[in-house]
């Protein structure tokens, strides 16, 4: 009898027949602005493009045969979880913390999504699929097995809404890349304080703000002090 | 005399009116000793990042021992200002400065003989940080990557690939 194998979600069916589902139950549409925490390219001295449809196999749903993924936090505080909270200890321990360099090596943008349907891995549509939890914070390299089913299956979705790995009550999304909101395009509209939409929001397009510092970002300060994280000098 | 024993056994609709608006007049009492309690209950501590940091500062600066100046460190091993210039300026020692600039060597890093510890040299390396705070970090702080351990203690345990594959995959990404 196979044992359960925590840490490590199971494997994907095939995709043929995986493709049997009728995963438009498990999906949701989703629209609204999203953080973008990216950082600064030593090479040029400038911060990386905000909006990165990654296949570079670095994270969780970004397999290298995908059409490319994007991942965006719901809110600053998540978005910070996702990139440092690996290398944060427990409260009051040096390793939680900001060196006051890092907040000017690290940028923040605001995206603007446009409707979009994605698979809302909460609750239990994992289960419903034939996974669990571990989809979402398990080992990567077989979550983004499943990625290639979800962006492959012939329902055609746009990504997928996930709970943070580090916090029960955050969540993400990871916007598989898709010609129908693309091209994207700058919108200034998207700066602080947060709008309620972008100026562009009736548009279908993907846009983005400009990259602000996070030293200088409005909303380090409260989501630091909500995450107890310190800044060094 | 009936009338008056009907009034005093059945309450009339005035006496629950009032009965109604002492009632609710309780409620707004409650309701505003409540504020006022509050008002006077300590203030919750409230977590302040800047602050915070420079206690872990503190805390890092007296960690293991502390540390040695430029002049402890050229009348115990030997060490010139100008091989520590060299050294500092090259990634190969941790330091860190006072608030009058002058540079504070942590003993941790060092052997009894005056050594670095063996492979602190190839982790300086990979970051090729001047940020010296965020190096004090890396060695001092536990790190769940490590069960909770800190990379100086892997270190000190002679687990220094496991350190260093660490700080790589890290200093790629600029999250370490």
């Amino acid at each position: 009898m196979q044992r359960k194998t925590p840490g490590n979600p199971n494997q994907p069916v095939s995709q043929a027949e995986f493709d049997k589902l009728d995963l438009k139950r498990f999906c949701v549409p989703v629209r609204g602005i999203f953080y973008r925490v990216h950082g600064l390219n030593p090479s040029t001295g400038k911060p990386f493009e905000p909006l990165h449809f990654s296949r570079r196999k670095a994270s969780r749903f970004d397999p290298a045969g995908g059409p490319g993924t994007l991942h965006l936090g719901k809110s600053l505080t998540v978005a910070l979880m996702e990139v440092f909270d690996d290398s944060w200890g427990p409260i009051g321990s040096s390793s939680r913390s900001l060196s006051a360099t890092q907040l000017y090596e690290w940028w923040v943008t605001l995206v603007w999504v446009p409707q979009v349907m994605l698979f809302d891995a909460r609750g239990q549509n994992p289960s419903k699929i034939g996974t669990d939890q571990q989809l979402v914070t398990g080992r990567h390299s077989t979550s983004r097995r499943w990625a290639l089913r979800l962006v492959r299956h012939p329902s055609g979705i746009d990504g997928i809404l996930y709970p943070s790995r580090h916090s029960s009550v955050d969540w993400n999304v990871a916007l598989f890349r898709k010609a129908n909101f693309l091209p994207e395009r700058f919108d200034a509209s998207l700066d602080y304080p947060v709008p309620a939409l972008a100026a562009g929001a009736t548009t279908d397009k993907l846009a983005y703000g400009s990259a602000l510092q996070l030293a200088r970002h409005p909303q380090l300060r409260d989501a630091l002090v909500e995450l107890e994280v310190s800044i060094l000098p | 005399m009936a009338a008056t024993t009907k009034t005093l056994t059945r309450p009339s609709r005035s006496w629950t009116r009032q009965a109604a608006e002492i009632q609710e007049r309780i409620a707004a009492l409650q309701v505003e000793l409540k504020r006022i309690l509050s008002k006077t209950a300590p203030p919750k501590v409230r977590f302040d990042p800047h602050e915070a940091g420079h206690e872990l500062t503190i805390r890092m600066q007296e960690a293991e021992g502390g540390s040695w100046t430029g002049a402890e460190l050229e009348s115990r091993f030997g060490l010139t200002p100008a091989t520590l210039h060299r050294r500092r300026k090259e990634h190969r020692i941790v330091h860190w400065r006072d608030a009058l600039h002058q540079f504070h060597y942590p003993k941790w890093q060092f052997t009894p003989t005056g050594a670095l510890l063996c492979g602190l040299q190839e982790v300086l390396e990979v970051f090729r940080s001047q940020d010296e705070w965020r190096i004090m970090r890396y060695f001092l702080g536990p790190r769940r990557q490590f069960d909770g351990r800190r990379a100086l203690d892997l270190l000190r345990a002679g687990e220094v690939g496991k350190v260093l594959a660490h700080a790589k995959a890290h200093a790629a990404e600029n999250t370490w």
